[in-house]
């Protein structure tokens, strides 16, 4: 069924949106889930819960990309479970090594302000990874939105896995400059 | 309001800033490039092997003698296991038809020159017996030996065939 006819069907309140939506991107939002968890249970929990936020969101949205807007709410699902199971300790899962990754853009520079708007943040990275090129914004793209492992992306792309840790390095020097641009770090 | 410090899990939160337009292109990129280098590889090799097969096929059916096309050497593998057959029977009659003959000699000749001459004679008999025996089932081995290795070169022909087919079907179905 097309994304249009899936949204219309939010609009008229049918519970055939959530079937049809868990037929179209049921795997898709699991495989999301499931890149950031590490868990099958936890997951499918992640899962449940983003059609439940499809259902309390549309309307009034009326997203223009149903796949990016489901995989966002997925995401954002596993990212807050994640934390919540690991407050206490890193379990050294692959989201743990996204998080050691992203550290290098904040080391070396002193952080400007104490607390600061996540979405003005989230806006700064909307804005810095557009100037990238599209390979290089693709697979940081795979990285740290989708938490997709080295090998994925290295196989999604056709490249060798030492090619996309080179490209990934590169890309974090730049989010690093950039940071210091906008003001973030001195 | 929602603050934040700015670290790595703020930094990771951010990402959700990542526009729609790109989550969705990466997402398209993941048919194209992948596809085509195992896709171009794919047809490299069944173009490779299409080439071999076709090589093969000529070398197995160049005129040679009898070797001739898959038909033809079906038929001579009929005829040679004809030829065995026949070969085979007329050793079974040779052989009695020459105890028969040789029987009655040494029979006679028993009669006239006693127990041990008949004795030789039976052996001589005997010993002949065998060699015609051994003589027909010869030829019966060489020529079912030949009949057989004809038998396997034509299934192997066969089977070089089947093989060209699929893979013309299958270069046939990437080409579409």
């Amino acid at each position: 069924m097309e994304d249009a006819r899936i949204i219309d069907l939010y609009w008229q309140r049918s519970e055939r949106a959530i079937a049809e939506t868990d037929r179209k991107y049921g795997r898709y939002c699991m495989t999301v889930a499931e890149n950031i968890l590490r868990d099958r249970e936890d997951s499918e929990e992640c899962v449940s819960d983003t059609w439940l936020r499809a259902w309390n969101s549309m309307p009034p949205e009326r997203p223009s990309i149903l796949r990016a807007f489901l995989a966002r709410i997925t995401r954002n699902l596993s990212l807050d479970r994640y934390r919540r199971r690991h407050a206490q300790r890193r379990g050294g899962g692959e989201t743990d090594i996204l998080l050691d990754e992203l550290r290098e853009c904040l080391e070396g520079g002193h952080r400007v302000e104490e607390s600061l708007e996540a979405a003005e943040l989230a806006a700064c990275i909307g804005r810095w990874i557009k100037g990238l090129p599209q390979r290089d914004g693709d697979i940081f793209t795979r990285r740290y939105f989708f938490a997709e492992t080295i090998p994925t992306i290295a196989g999604r792309y056709g490249l060798t896995e030492n090619n996309v840790t080179v490209i990934l390095s590169r890309c974090r020097g730049r989010l690093k400059q950039h940071l210091r641009e906008e003001g973030y770090l001195q | 309001m929602n603050s934040t410090k700015l670290t790595e899990e703020a930094l990771l939160q951010a990402m959700e800033g990542i526009p729609d337009e790109i989550l969705e292109r990466s997402e398209r990129r993941r048919g194209r490039l992948q596809s085509f280098r195992p896709a171009a590889v794919r047809l490299a090799v069944l173009a490779a092997a299409l080439m071999l097969v076709i090589a093969a096929r000529r070398t197995i059916f160049a005129p040679r003698g009898s070797a001739g096309t898959p038909q033809e050497s079906a038929s001579s593998v009929e005829d040679t296991v004809a030829y065995s057959n026949k070969a085979a029977e007329e050793a079974d009659e040779a052989a009695p038809e020459e105890a028969e003959t040789e029987a009655a000699g040494p029979d006679m000749a028993a009669e006239d020159t006693g127990t041990a001459a008949e004795e030789t004679e039976m052996a001589a008999e005997t010993a002949g017996e065998t060699a015609v025996t051994y003589s027909a089932a010869d030829q019966t081995d060489r020529a079912a030996s030949r009949a057989a290795d004809r038998s396997a070169a034509s299934r192997a022909a066969e089977e070089i065939l089947r093989t060209a087919d699929r893979i013309r079907d299958s270069i046939a179905g990437h080409t579409e």
